[in-house]
């Protein structure tokens, strides 16, 4: 499987295009085993925050479907997570052992939270990750995520003290709100971002049998679309972006429209799910699609 | 050991109007109290479903289940030969639960109690312990929901009560009504599986007759992935949240907060 395929983003590299997204891999760990660690280009945890939370009360996840057929999923997980001292000293250096590429996803409820999570690592860790994600679009938590990921002053400030904490590659992952990416990009870039997740779910909500209303972040085959006009357009305005296309992907024809459309990584969530190696299963069919690109 | 494969279903049959039990190809390898997630692979759905797996043979194995919504009637209808993905086995059986609760290994007598459907997860436990004196207790609200009654039947070392709330079949009433009548003092442990007003009851009917014979029960959320990665099978405990899919689905009944 080696050098089919390379990309690069601050001191990194990959070496598959196929990247598993946050919250939808667990910590990656659970899927040794299954997941041929391999093939994959790397993994993002589910997100991190300073403090432990519990996470929303069930039922956390609810399906929007269109004449029967299931289109896409809405979940309010609510970040449920150990917190960064015990993710650091008790599952991180497990994580690290994989054979692929290790993206810690953060979270704050404040902006300096998110410096904080990252400074911890840095000083704590006897084997850090390969890069951060940082989770400026969560839609399900009352404080922090997308309020800030929708904000010029708070996405300066969240990168601006996170560059100053770690040497390592920072990603910003957005909500799907077109216009809103094109402005923010800008910020993020000045005050040294690496690269871009576009995107995360979307915040929606749907009537259940009960008439209840579930509200969550709506992901699946409904957010391709849109996710894929978001890249073209980050694209146009800055060419040199780097972009890993996320966004209800289920095929290698599906990662093709995303690389094709500019991004440089493919990240793999919902239709985790459905098939655990999925991963793994579009990384193989893409060998030829890079094969053919290095020939042309 | 846990793993993902793609095969088909060899057999379907109707056991009671929107009751089946459908037989999928392939060896797999778990203990009583286990789940498979199942998807159809030639019709899209966002999310596969849990099953229990309800018995297996040389190189097959079966889930038993009720249709509820779109997903269970697409697979009533799905004819033999449809190709399905099977991701399994799941979730901490009730063998590994006794262990995890440091509950003797060896019961001699066991009780179990079934609340409808959920005679699938307890039917391979009432094989597995087939040596052992074993009573069952299976409610439903009416006759239709006392399903597979011969196989019951055939289980070897059982002794049966079947309640129904209309009273068309055994005792008129619900499980608890029963328990009344159960030496508890005889059992080494209990388990359970049903709807969680069932397993509500139960809980109380445990703390409030201080019964002192453990109780596990296996417990149902909605579940995404069934390994673990989305976090979206919490049940609350007495420890926080834990994963239905992980953790459970067995539960001990004194850490569930119900
Ligand atoms: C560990 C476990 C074991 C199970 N074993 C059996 C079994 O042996 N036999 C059986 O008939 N049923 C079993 N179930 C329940 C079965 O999974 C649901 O009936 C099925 O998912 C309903 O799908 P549907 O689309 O037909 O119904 P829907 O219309 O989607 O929903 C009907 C009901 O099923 C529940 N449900 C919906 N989606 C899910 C989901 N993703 N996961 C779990 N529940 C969901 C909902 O709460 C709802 O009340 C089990 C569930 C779990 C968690
Ligand atoms: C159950 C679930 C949990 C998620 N948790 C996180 C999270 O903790 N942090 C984050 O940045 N994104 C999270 N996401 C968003 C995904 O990483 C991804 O951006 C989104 O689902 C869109 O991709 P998809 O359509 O391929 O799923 C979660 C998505 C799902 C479905
Ligand atoms: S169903 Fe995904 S973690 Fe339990």
């Amino acid at each position: 499987m080696q050098n089919w395929f390379k990309a690069e983003i601050g001191n990194i590299k990959f070496e598959s295009p196929v990247i598993l997204a946050s919250g939808t891999a667990g910590y990656g760990i659970e899927l040794e085993g299954i997941v041929d660690f391999t093939k994959i280009g790397g993994i993002v945890t589910k997100g991190i925050s300073m403090r432990d939370r519990q996470g929303n009360p069930p039922p956390r996840i609810s399906e929007f479907s269109i004449n029967g057929t299931t289109i896409g999923l809405l979940n309010s997980i609510g970040l449920q997570n150990p917190g960064v001292k015990h993710f650091t000293e008790k599952i991180l250096p497990q994580i690290m052992r994989l054979p692929t590429m290790v993206i810690v996803n953060v979270f704050g409820e404040t902006e300096k939270e998110y410096a904080e999570v990252i400074k911890f690592i840095e000083n704590e860790s006897d084997t850090p990750p390969h890069a951060y994600e940082l989770n400026l679009s969560c839609p399900n938590t009352e404080k922090g995520g997308i309020e800030f990921g929708v904000n010029t002053k708070s996405v300066a400030k969240i990168v601006r003290k996170t560059r100053k904490v770690t040497k390592r590659p920072i990603i910003v992952k957005f909500s799907p709100f077109s216009e809103i990416i094109k402005n923010l990009m800008k910020t993020a870039i000045d005050e040294g971002a690496d690269a871009f997740t576009l995107v995360n779910s979307i915040p929606a909500a749907v009537r259940d049998q009960k008439g209840f209303f579930f509200k969550g972040g709506l992901s699946g085959p409904v957010l391709k679309p849109i996710a894929l006009r978001c890249i073209i357009e980050a694209k146009e305005k800055f060419p040199d972006a780097k972009i890993i296309g996320c966004g209800g992907i289920y095929s290698e024809k599906d990662a093709v429209e995303f690389l094709d459309a500019g991004a440089i990584l493919i990240q793999i969530g919902t239709a985790n799910f459905l098939d655990p190696q999925i991963g793994h299963r579009i990384a193989e069919k893409l060998i030829n699609y890079f094969k053919e690109k290095s020939q042309r | 050991m846990l793993k993902v494969f793609e095969t088909e279903i060899i057999e379907s049959s109707e056991l009671s109007p929107s009751t089946y039990i459908v037989k999928i190809n392939g060896s797999i390898s778990y203990e009583p109290g286990q789940f498979v997630m199942v998807s159809l692979l030639e019709q899209f759905s966002i999310l596969p479903r849990p099953f229990s797996i309800f018995y297996a043979e040389n190189g097959n194995f079966s889930i038993l289940f009720k249709v509820f919504g779109g997903w269970t009637k697409k697979l009533a209808e799905s004819p033999k030969n449809t190709k399905v993905r099977v991701v399994g086995p799941c979730g901490t059986g009730f063998i590994s639960a006794m262990k995890r609760y440091k509950i003797t290994h060896s019961p001699s007598k066991i009780l179990f109690i079934a609340g409808g459907l959920g005679i699938a997860s307890l039917f391979s436990s009432m094989i597995h312990f087939s040596k052992e004196q074993k009573v069952l207790i299976f409610g439903g609200r009416t006759q239709q929901d006392i399903i597979i009654r011969d196989r019951i039947e055939s289980v070897p070392n059982l002794d049966v009560h079947i309640t129904t709330q209309d009273g068309s079949l055994g005792t008129k009433g619900v499980v608890t009504d029963v328990l009344y009548n159960i030496p508890f003092d005889d059992f080494d442990i209990a388990l359970c599986c049903g709807p969680v007003p069932m397993i509500k009851a139960l809980k109380e009917f445990w703390d409030r007759q201080a019964v002192k014979v453990p109780l596990l029960c296996s417990m149902e959320e909605r579940m995404a992935c069934g390994i673990g990665i989305c976090f979206s099978c919490v049940v609350k405990t007495s420890d926080n949240y834990k994963l239905c899919c992980k953790y459970g689905p067995v539960f001990l009944h004194s850490e569930l907060i119900l």
